[in-house]
């Protein structure tokens, strides 16, 4: 058994934890009548959560460079899948984004984001031509393929997670500043372009509603109004679990899914949604802490982009739940109700346990025999993968 | 590759979430009055808009079933009591009027509080003063706007929208028409309209399914109407509209209400239907009496469904909510009525034993199919046959011992010969009859678009080689309605053609060419004239004639000494445009019960024109 890092393993499973109790408190029963207490979307949360966490633990089984392996073809499977999902995918919402597999929606975009780590991962970890225009031309095509299929079902908030991760992955890859900044700046450039060619009307709304909120009728403003007035009805201590939205009894649209952690503001309070915020704090830190730990680039790469895109998504559902930030619509990892959302998640975790359990320093031999080097240095492996 | 690019990384991540964290202390800690001042104090009521349902208009447009608005006012003393407005002159009362009203109100209350002993008389003063009582019925619409929007000004006035299904023509075309009732009625059918969402269209959206579990603990879709009977049952989806979704948010200390989301209500579309509601009514009354008696009025061309008559029925505004005491009486009647069965049209919704209506299809099948011609003469000894037990007899051996000696078929309809029937059903067998019948609609439903319709019954075999002999004459086990005896004729009206009947004025199924041959039906149509206008045709006697009409009579055996009194025939003769269908049960003699009815439908059918 390798050795996981038992402060993401523990960040997670709390984590998870607070989002079951937050659906519980929330779910509607299944049978209107009343007659019966089982709650349809509690008992699928849980269950796909089970299977994520097994999933979780299945991904840190091997180790990581069978992924670095198969990164290519999981790239090209996925992208297949999102093209084809342009064509005959399934609308909700008005947005292309999933496939009825028999009882279940599939993502394409959410397992994409797995597989797109660990290719720009590969394609960055020799890091040679990365100080070049022409090395970082590579990945950015990667990048842009896929996210302008993703614009286009459309889905602006999993095209925007794209943006932190591909400049992340590409500063620790050794890129220089001067790129960086470049890039940024042609994206800022481009921005006004997006807004008026790319945004559907009510996209543009969600922003116009954040920017200048006297613009928009209330109702407009309705679910990052109500979010906001939730969370600061919870004070410091919270109204109670289960006590959310008794007062005003049509608080937020969708709490369960975008605006899950609005519940927790309100039920646990101020002490709450701090916890849970110290516990995304400890993941994200921990997780990084394994990056800079690990000495194989391919995996410190790989934890790197995991990490980003989890903190992006973080931090961007939070900023528009306590109304800092525009709504989205991304899923607060491991909390928010949704499968393919929690899949990602459990995946992009699980591969940061995958690098955590091999590429750390250690003191003994059993240590090595899980394939980790000695404080004293590198000793470079005798094994297939290193000849490339 | 630098290691500690990936520590900046982390300071980029942890700072914004330090900024979350300040944010979150800022709302929770220090000023969470400030981002959340009304929670907690802001009253939020959830309604449902109720859509008006479609209404349903007849051939020409008259009015036949529609929802009527009216807004009622009522008051709440207490209320009324701190802050008297301006009521009486909004409501255009007199104020005497008024007060006397208001008094009755007190009135009610100190009778109500007087039947209970004495120790509750506080506590119920008290409930009493603050529920609503009703002040006017019918206010208006500016009054009732004026009420809803400024409160504090007419203090205690509260405004009730009603909407009341009504029926303009009570119980004309009842059953054609039919009623809506509340849906928990049926508790099976009220869960799966649930489950599918047809009471909150788009709700979800606004107020989350936790909202729409609240209103339905609420017991607000145990109110929602479904059609019941009719047409309201079968175009329910139609006529019911959606209803719509209003959350109004009131500050407190203020009685002002504000929309914060509105979804509008869809009205139910109208119905137009193929009735004409002059016609039927006339026929209703023309079919009144002491003997069950229906008709129809079809088409033949297109199979619309001009008249659906039966002569019990019931008035469907008894079965509107509310009701009131004689409606409930008059409801409790039609359901104990088992012998009448009023709630049944019998047009359609009951089957009949058909006879000699049926010779019709008879004489088709044995010309389809070769095994007679029409100047075939076939002879009527009076008996069949000597030997059989059964008495295979002509009507007319049966009444004088006489005999229609040899005839052809337009001569065999015409006097409605048995023997010749029982010869050419002997010489067809039975699965020819049998084929025939099923294609001119018999043993089957038509696809009437109305619930309840009556199959009809026909044999699937012979089981006794004489059965084809009764079958022949339209006796044995055939059963048919008064509908099915229509469809029959319409086909021979409109030159082989098996209509589809329906009501609902819209592009029916196309209509079934049944691939008679013309000389077939120029056989059939001359016998069925001439049972009309020949001096012996059994319609003979009768008004028929002026109308040009032709036909065939029936008197079906019905067991024992009932027999049911039959007419099918269509007008004017030439190019028919009416089929018309008379049964009248227990009726007698055909030619002698149904026809005269017939001919006074055609009569007001020719008036109308």
């Amino acid at each position: 058994m390798p050795r996981l890092s038992k402060t993401v393993l523990g960040c997670v499973l709390l984590l998870s934890a607070m989002g079951v109790l937050c659906l519980w408190t929330q779910a509607p029963p299944t049978d209107l009548s009343g007659a019966s207490i089982t709650k349809s979307i509690f008992l699928k949360h849980v269950t796909f959560l089970g299977a994520a966490l097994a999933i979780m633990g299945l991904a840190a089984l091997p180790h990581y460079q069978l992924y670095r392996r198969l990164a290519y073809a999981l790239y090209g499977a996925c992208l297949i899948a999102l093209l084809a999902l342009l064509v005959k995918g399934d609308y909700t919402r008005g947005a292309r984004g999933w496939f009825a597999l028999g009882p279940i929606n599939v993502q394409p975009a959410e397992f994409f984001k797995v597989a797109y780590v660990l290719t720009i991962a590969r394609v960055l970890m020799y890091g040679r031509a990365v100080q070049t225009w022409s090395g970082v031309a590579l990945p950015l095509l990667l990048t842009a393929v896929p996210a302008g299929l993703i614009l286009l079902q459309p889905d602006l908030g999993s095209t925007l997670l794209f943006v932190p991760t591909i400049l992340a992955m590409l500063y620790v890859a050794g890129a220089r500043r001067t790129h960086l900044a470049a890039i940024v700046l042609v994206l800022l450039a481009a921005a006004p372009v997006g807004y008026f060619c790319v945004l559907k009307d009510y996209q543009r709304n969600r922003l116009i509603s954040f920017a200048v909120p006297d613009r928009v009728s209330p109702s407009d403003r309705l679910q990052q109004t109500r979010s906001v007035q939730a969370c600061a009805a919870g004070r410091m201590w919270g109204n109670g679990l289960g006590e959310s939205g008794q007062n005003a009894p049509f608080y937020v649209p969708d709490r369960h899914t975008d605006f899950v952690y609005s519940i927790i503001a309100e039920e646990l309070g101020f002490a709450g949604s701090t916890f849970v915020l110290l516990l995304f704090a400890g993941l994200f830190g921990r997780s990084y802490w394994i990056a800079y730990q690990s000495r194989e680039p391919f995996g410190r790469l790989v934890v790197t982009g995991a990490t980003t895109l989890l903190a992006t998504q973080t931090l961007i559902n939070l900023g528009m739940t306590v109304g800092v930030a525009p709504i989205t619509g991304v899923t607060l990892p491991f909390v928010s109700y949704g499968g393919s959302s929690l899949l990602t998640c459990a995946l992009a975790a699980g591969l940061t346990l995958n690098v955590s359990a091999r590429w750390q320093p250690g003191f003994s031999s059993r240590d090595m025999a899980g394939g980790s080097v000695e404080i004293s240095g590198f000793r470079p492996q005798p094994v297939k993968w290193l000849a490339h | 590759m630098d290691r500690s690019r990936v520590l900046f990384l982390l300071l980029l991540v942890l700072l914004p979430m330090g900024g979350l964290q300040a944010r979150l202390f800022q709302l929770q800690v220090l000023d969470p009055d400030g981002y959340a001042p009304a929670a907690g104090r802001t009253r939020q009521t959830v309604e449902i808009l109720r859509p008006p349902r479609g209404p349903i208009l007849d051939r020409k447009g008259r009015v036949l079933a529609e929802d009527r608005l009216s807004f009622d006012c009522s008051l709440v003393l207490e209320e009324y009591e701190k802050s008297p407005g301006p009521l009486a002159e909004l409501l255009e009362m007199a104020p005497e009027d008024f007060l006397r009203k208001v008094e009755e109100i007190y009135e009610k209350i100190e009778k109500q509080v007087q039947q209970r002993p004495p120790a509750e008389h506080r506590r119920l003063y008290l409930r009493e003063r603050r529920v609503p009582y009703l002040l006017k019925k019918d206010v208006g619409f500016d009054a009732a706007i004026a009420i809803e929007t400024s409160p504090a000004r007419y203090g205690g006035a509260v405004v009730r929208e009603t909407l009341k299904r009504a029926y303009p023509h009570g119980p004309v075309a009842c059953h054609i028409l039919g009623y809506p009732g509340p849906v928990t009625e049926n508790r099976e059918e009220f869960f799966r309209l649930l489950q599918d969402g047809v009471f909150y269209p788009g709700f979800e959206e606004k107020i989350g399914s936790d909202g729409i579990g609240r209103l339905y603990r609420r017991g607000d879709f145990h109110e929602e109407l479904i059609g019941r009977a009719g047409v309201e049952r079968t175009y329910d989806d139609r006529l019911r509209g959606k209803p719509g979704l209003a959350v109004l948010e009131r500050e407190p200390g203020t009685s002002t209400k504000s929309l914060i989301e509105l979804l509008p209500s869809v009205p139910g579309e109208s119905l137009e239907l193929t009735i004409d509601v002059e016609i039927q009514r006339a026929a209703e009354e023309i079919l009144a009496g002491p003997l069950r008696a229906a008709a129809v009025v079809l088409d033949p061309g297109t199979g619309q469904v001009i008249v659906l008559a039966s002569n019990s029925g019931y008035d469907p505004n008894h079965f509107i909510q509310p009701r009131n005491r004689t409606a409930r009486e008059a409801v409790a009647r039609v359901l104990e009525d088992g012998q009448g069965k009023p709630l049944q049209n019998r047009a359609f919704a009951q089957q009949f034993q058909l006879g000699s209506i049926f010779k019709i299809a008879s004489s088709i099948a044995g010309l389809e199919e070769k095994r007679v011609a029409p100047e075939d003469l076939l002879p009527c000894r009076g008996r069949f046959d000597e030997r059989l037990q059964r008495g295979f007899a002509c009507w007319i051996w049966n009444n004088f011992k006489g005999m229609h000696g040899e005839v052809p078929l337009h001569e065999a309809l015409e006097k409605s010969c048995n023997c010749y029937y029982y010869e050419l059903g002997k010489r067809c067998g039975m699965d020819a009859i049998l084929k025939w019948s099923r294609d001119l609609g018999y043993g089957a439903r038509t696809g009437l678009d109305l619930p309840g319709e009556a199959p009809g019954r026909l044999p699937d075999r012979a089981r006794w080689e004489n059965d084809v002999l009764s079958l022949a004459i339209g006796q044995h086990e055939l059963m048919a309605s008064p509908l099915q005896a229509a469809v029959m004729t319409a086909a021979v009206a409109n030159g082989g053609f098996r209509v589809t009947p329906h009501v609902r004025r819209a592009a029916p199924p196309a209509p079934v060419p049944l691939g008679v041959s013309p000389a077939t039906l120029a056989a059939v149509r001359r016998g069925l004239r001439d049972v009309v206008h020949s001096p012996h045709g059994t319609a003979h006697r009768t008004e028929l004639k002026r109308f040009n009409a032709a036909g065939k009579t029936s008197t079906a055996q019905a067991g024992g000494d009932r027999h049911h009194a039959w007419f099918a025939g269509y007008a004017p003769e030439e190019d028919p445009r009416w089929v018309v269908v008379v049964f009248v049960e227990a009726g007698g003699h055909g030619g002698e019960t149904a026809a005269p009815l017939a001919a006074r439908i055609l009569e007001r059918l020719f008036q109308e024109q």
